[in-house]
C-alpha cells in the first residue's frame, strides 16, 4: 500500500466499515423482499463505495470482488436479473471477508498475504451470477520469480542485464488476435524493453488440435524504463498486463525522467482531442482547452523553439486544414528524433518563410503506394463488421468503431501525402513549344504559343493525367483550329496564330486553359456529321442547340482526326480526352465562335481523390468500373438473351438493351453459364448490358494512369492497387465498346 | 504473398501478417517434413510465430532478427 | 496563475485523498460531491484545474465535463477506475484535458498538474 498519511488511512476504515453496514442491512432486507428497489439501489451504492475507495488504495483483492458485486447489483437494478438466495449467501461472504480485510489494514497498514488468492476465489464464484463477461484481472499473484532468472536468449540487449527496473507480465486473451491485437508486436514496442521471454501458458495443443487464432502465448518483459512510463503503454492491456517493479533497487525517477513523462502523457492527451471530430463546431471550448495545455507544457518544458512554432499554428484556427496542420506540429513534439534535433539546432535561425526538405522522389512514391494500399486494405472492415453483427454484437461494435477510426486515419494520411506530390505544371507544359515548332512545320501553319501560370502546382498524379490530354488538344488546334496564314491574313486576322494555355487555381480546383484564336467549331457541320454517324437523329440536330452541338465532339464514335498526321499518331478522340478528365475527377467544356476561336476549359481537383469502383472477374482477372458509370447489376438466365441481327441483347425494364460480353470484348477465353452476371453500364448514348463472370465488392482505389506499353491500349483508363496487392484494371468502356 | 510454398519448404518474405497464419498451419499439417526458411523474413505476427512454436518444423535458414532467432532456435528444442 | 482545484468527486475519501497529496503543493482545494454541486461551484467561482474521478458505471462525471466546457476552458483531469479505450474516448469527447487511470501514482499527478497549470 502506497505509503500514506495515517489520516487517510484511518478514513478508508472508518468509511469502508460505513459501507460494509449499509451493504449488510440492504442485503438482509432483499433477502425479505427480492423486489425492493430502494435496498437494490443501497446495496448498489454501498459496494459501488466500497469499490471507489479500494481502488484509492490500489487494493486490488477488494477492488476485484466490489467490482463483480457492483456489476451484478447493477443489472438486478436494471430488471435484468432477480437477487436469489444463493446469490446473497455469496455476496454476504463477500461481506465478511471485506470486514475482515479492512480490519487487517486498520491493524497492519496492509492486506494479509493470502489475500489475491482469497480474492480470486470469491470472484470466481460471484462470477457466476455475472450477466456480463468480466474478464479475470491478472492474478494478482502473478508469478514473477522468472523475471531474476531471464534465459541468455531472451535478452536483446545483454549489456542492460543489470539495468532493467519494470518486469511485465502479459497473458494476452485467447481471442485477441480478433480484437486487432499483436502481442509480439506490442511487446516489442515496449519502452526501454531489454529482455522479452515467450512461453504458452499450458501445455500447447497439437498441432492438428490447434485452432489458427487463439493465442495460447504468454509473454515476460523486462525493461529499463520508468515505471510510469511501462505503466501508461500497458495501459490499454490493463486486464492482461501485470506489471511490478524488478531488479536490485528501486531507484527514484529522477525529476527529468518525471517531467517528461508527464510530457508525453499530456501532448499524449492533447493529441488525442485534436483527432475528435466536430471540434471546431460550436465554441471551440475543447479546442481552446487543448491549446491552452499544450502552451503550458511546452513553456513548462522551456521548448523555445516549438513555442514559436506554436504560437504562429495556434491562431485563426478556422478549417479542418488547421486543425491537421496543428496536429502534426503536436505530433512531432513526441518524437524524440526531432525533440533532438531541435535541441540540437544552433541558437540563432534565419527567419525564412517556410522550409524545405530534400526528400528523394522514390521514397515519397513508396509511401504514397503503401497509403493506396492502405486505402484498398481498409475498404474491407467496414463490410466485415457489418458481417460481424450476426456473430456478436458487441464484437461489431468495436470492430465499427476501429473500421471508422481507420477510416478516418486512412483519409487524413492520404489528405497529408498527397500535398507531397504537388508539382508545378512547368513539367509538362515544358514540352509544348517544341511540339508546337514541330508542327507548324509539318502543317505548315504559323503559331505562337503563350503559357500562363506554369508555376501553378497540382497532385503530380492529375499533372501525369493531363499530359497526354493537353497535347491532343494542342495537335487539334493546330490541325484544324488555326487556319494558313495566308487564309488568316485574308480574313483580317494576323498571319500568325495564337495559341495560349492558362493555368490558375480557383475555387480549390485546377482551371487550365487552352485558347486559340483560329477557325473556331462550326456547330452546324457538327450536327451534320452526328447525324449523319447515326449518334443523334435528324431531329435532334435540328432543335439542338449550338453550344449543346459543340460538346457533341466528345462523343465516342465521333472523330475529328481526318487529318493523322506523323505527329498526330492514331488520333485519340476528344471522348478518350473528355473520360481521362472525368476520370481524374475533373470536367471539360469547350466554347467556340465560328472565325473567332475555340476554347477548352478544364478544371480539375487539386488533389486526387479516391475512385470509387465496381469490381468484376473475367476468367482468374480483376477489372474495375467507376462507379458512377454503373446502373445496376443483376444476374439473367442464358435464355432471356435474344438476338436482334447480330446483336444480343437483353430485356431490362422495359427496354431493350445490348448485350456485350467483357471476356469477347478483351479476347479472354470464356466459360459458358446458364445464368450470367450482367452489370448495367450508362455510356454516353444510352444503357448497355456487359456480360461478366462475377461481381465482386466495390473497392476505393486511387487510379495511377498507365505506362509504358500499356499507356496505348485505350481499353483501360489506368490501374489500382488492390488490398491484396493484385492489380485492378480499370476499364474505359467507351473506347472498348465503340465499334459495339 | 508473404510465404511462398514448394513441395518441402515454406519461404517466408517480407512482412508475414495475421492473414498467413491460416495457410501456413494447414501447410505444415499437410507437410510433416516440411522446413521453413526465415531468411527474408522481417516481421511475423504472433499468430505465425506460435504456429511455429507449436509445429517446431526444421528452420533451413533463420530470420535476419536475432532475438527471433534465438526465440525460436530455444523453443524448438 | 489560478491555483484553485475543484476536486468533484461522490466519495468523501477520495476528495480527502486529492487534498492530502495536492495541498502541500501549493493548490488551494475546493470539493464537490457530485457532477451538479460541480457545476454550481464552477458558476461561482474561477478555477485553475478540475479533478474528475469517473467511478463507473456511474456517469456523473462526464455530464459534469460536457457542461464545464460551456463554462471553463481550464485543464480538466478525469480519473477512472476503468482503462477501456471507448471511455478514454468519450471523456475526451466530454472535454477532458487527461485521462488516468487508477490507481494513481501520487508523484506522477502532481507532475501533471504543474505542467497543466503552468507552474
Amino acid at each position: 500500500m502506497p505509503d500514506l498519511a495515517d489520516s487517510l488511512i484511518d478514513q478508508f476504515v472508518l468509511e469502508s466499515a460505513e459501507s460494509l453496514s449499509d451493504a449488510s442491512d440492504a442485503l438482509l432486507e432483499l433477502e425479505k423482499n427480492r423486489n425492493d428497489p430502494d435496498a437494490v439501489d443501497r446495496l448498489f451504492r454501498a459496494l459501488h463505495t466500497l469499490k471507489g475507495n479500494a481502488a484509492l488504495f490500489d487494493l486490488q483483492p477488494i477492488v476485484g470482488v466490489a467490482h463483480i458485486a457492483e456489476d451484478i447489483l447493477d443489472t438486478i437494478r436494471k430488471g435484468r436479473q432477480e437477487m436469489s438466495g444463493p446469490l446473497a449467501d455469496v455476496i454476504f461472504s463477500m461481506i465478511d471477508q471485506i470486514a475482515t480485510w479492512v480490519t487487517a489494514i486498520e491493524r497492519n497498514n496492509k492486506l494479509p498475504a493470502d489475500a489475491a488468492s482469497v480474492s480470486d476465489e470469491l470472484q470466481a464464484r460471484l462470477r457466476e451470477y455475472s450477466l456480463h463477461e468480466i474478464k479475470p484481472g491478472p492474478s494478482s499473484q502473478a508469478d514473477f520469480s522468472w523475471a531474476d532468472s531471464m534465459p541468455a536468449h531472451a535478452w536483446m540487449d545483454i549489456s542492460k542485464q543489470g539495468q532493467p527496473s519494470v518486469a511485465v507480465l502479459y497473458t494476452p486473451d485467447k481471442g485477441c488476435f480478433f480484437s486487432g491485437d499483436d502481442p509480439l508486436q506490442i511487446m516489442r514496442e515496449l519502452p526501454g524493453l531489454c529482455a522479452l521471454q515467450t512461453s504458452f501458458r499450458q501445455a500447447p495443443p497439437s498441432l492438428s488440435d490447434h485452432e489458427t487464432y487463439t493465442c495460447h502465448l504468454k509473454f515476460m518483459a523486462l525493461s529499463s524504463a520508468p515505471m510510469t512510463e511501462v505503466a501508461a503503454y500497458c495501459r490499454d492491456y490493463k486486464d492482461q498486463i501485470a506489471i511490478r517493479a524488478s531488479g536490485p533497487h528501486e531507484a527514484e525517477p529522477t525529476q527529468e525522467i518525471q517531467d517528461t513523462a508527464s510530457f508525453r502523457q499530456i501532448i499524449t492527451a492533447q493529441l488525442r482531442i485534436l483527432e475528435l471530430p466536430d471540434l471546431l463546431d460550436g465554441s471551440k471550448a475543447r479546442l481552446n482547452a487543448a491549446l491552452q495545455n499544450i502552451g503550458n507544457a511546452l513553456r513548462y518544458m522551456k521548448r523555445e523553439d516549438a513555442l514559436e512554432q506554436f504560437a504562429r499554428l495556434q491562431h485563426n484556427i478556422t478549417e479542418l486544414q488547421d486543425v491537421a496542420e496543428l496536429r502534426r506540429f503536436v505530433a512531432s513534439l513526441l518524437d524524440p528524433q526531432m525533440a533532438q534535433q531541435a535541441a540540437e539546432a544552433p541558437a540563432q535561425q534565419p527567419e525564412t518563410g517556410r522550409k524545405f526538405l530534400q526528400i528523394e522522389q522514390g521514397r515519397i512514391d513508396q509511401l504514397l503506394n503503401l497509403i493506396s494500399e492502405m486505402a484498398a486494405a481498409k475498404n474491407n472492415l467496414q463490410y466485415l463488421a457489418e458481417r460481424a453483427e450476426s456473430v456478436s454484437r458487441e464484437f461489431a461494435v468495436e470492430l465499427k468503431d476501429r473500421a471508422a477510426l481507420v477510416e478516418r486515419i486512412t483519409q487524413e494520411m492520404q489528405d497529408i501525402v498527397v500535398n507531397f506530390r504537388m508539382t508545378p505544371l512547368s513539367s509538362i507544359f515544358k514540352r509544348l513549344p517544341r511540339l508546337v515548332r514541330d508542327l507548324s512545320k509539318e502543317l505548315n501553319r504559323k503559331v505562337r504559343l503563350t503559357i500562363e501560370g506554369g508555376e501553378t502546382e497540382a497532385d503530380r498524379h492529375v499533372i501525369d493525367t493531363l499530359s497526354e490530354p493537353l497535347l491532343h488538344m494542342l495537335r487539334n488546334s493546330m490541325a484544324h483550329g488555326i487556319e494558313p496564314s495566308e487564309e488568316r491574313a485574308a480574313a483580317g486576322k494576323n498571319p500568325t496564330g495564337s495559341i495560349r494555355i492558362k493555368a490558375y487555381h480557383h475555387n480549390n480546383q485546377l482551371i487550365i486553359e487552352v485558347q486559340d484564336d483560329g477557325r473556331g467549331i462550326p456547330a452546324q457541320k457538327i450536327k451534320e456529321k452526328a447525324a449523319a454517324s447515326g449518334i443523334i437523329s435528324a431531329e435532334e440536330a435540328e432543335r439542338m442547340s449550338d453550344a449543346d452541338a459543340l460538346q457533341l465532339i466528345f462523343h465516342s464514335g465521333f472523330s475529328t482526326a481526318e487529318q493523322v498526321t506523323s505527329l498526330s499518331g492514331r488520333g485519340v478522340g476528344m471522348d478518350v480526352v473528355k473520360s481521362t478528365v472525368e476520370n481524374a475527377g475533373g470536367r471539360i467544356t469547350v466554347h467556340s465562335e465560328v472565325g473567332v476561336g475555340t476554347r477548352f476549359t478544364l478544371a480539375l481537383p487539386l488533389f486526387i481523390a479516391a475512385a470509387q469502383m465496381m469490381t468484376v472477374r473475367v476468367a482468374d482477372q480483376l477489372f474495375g468500373i467507376p462507379m458512377q458509370q454503373v446502373q445496376q447489376s443483376l444476374k439473367i438466365p442464358r435464355k432471356s438473351i435474344r438476338k436482334i441481327k447480330k446483336t444480343e441483347t437483353f430485356v431490362y425494364r422495359d427496354n431493350i438493351l445490348p448485350l456485350l460480353r467483357l471476356h469477347a470484348l478483351l479476347d479472354i477465353p470464356a466459360t459458358e453459364q446458364n445464368e450470367l452476371a450482367v452489370m448495367i453500364v450508362r455510356l454516353h448514348h444510352g444503357l448497355v448490358g456487359l456480360a461478366v463472370d462475377d461481381f465482386l465488392n466495390p473497392v476505393e482505389v486511387v487510379i495511377k494512369p498507365l505506362s509504358g506499353i500499356l499507356k496505348t491500349v485505350s481499353n483501360f483508363s489506368g490501374s489500382a492497387l488492390l488490398a491484396d496487392g493484385s492489380v485492378l484494371l480499370v476499364l474505359n468502356l467507351e473506347e472498348l465498346m465503340r465499334g459495339h | 504473398m508473404a510465404i511462398k510454398y514448394t513441395d518441402e519448404m515454406a519461404i517466408f518474405e517480407g512482412k508475414c501478417t495475421l492473414h498467413e497464419a491460416e495457410p501456413l498451419h494447414e501447410w505444415l499439417k499437410k507437410t510433416p517434413q516440411g522446413k521453413v526458411d526465415l531468411a527474408a523474413c522481417q516481421y511475423m505476427h504472433t499468430a505465425i510465430l506460435q504456429v511455429l512454436l507449436i509445429a517446431k518444423p526444421v528452420m533451413t535458414a533463420s530470420p535476419e532478427d536475432a532475438w527471433l532467432s534465438a526465440c525460436l532456435a530455444n523453443n524448438a528444442n | 496563475m489560478n491555483k484553485s482545484i475543484l476536486v468533484v468527486d461522490d466519495s468523501h475519501l477520495v476528495r480527502m485523498y486529492y487534498r492530502q497529496i495536492l495541498e502541500p503543493e501549493g493548490y488551494e482545494i475546493f470539493e464537490a460531491a457530485n457532477g451538479s454541486e460541480g457545476i454550481e461551484k464552477a458558476q461561482q467561482q474561477e478555477f485553475g484545474l478540475f479533478l474528475v474521478d469517473i467511478n463507473m458505471p456511474m456517469m456523473d462525471g462526464l455530464t459534469f465535463l460536457e457542461r464545464i466546457r460551456d463554462i471553463s476552458t481550464a485543464p480538466a483531469i478525469v480519473i477512472s477506475t476503468e482503462s477501456s479505450a471507448e471511455n478514454e474516448q468519450r471523456a475526451y469527447a466530454a472535454g477532458a484535458s487527461l485521462f488516468i487511470v487508477k490507481p494513481v501514482e501520487a508523484a506522477n499527478l502532481v507532475g501533471n498538474i504543474h505542467m497543466l497549470m503552468g507552474a
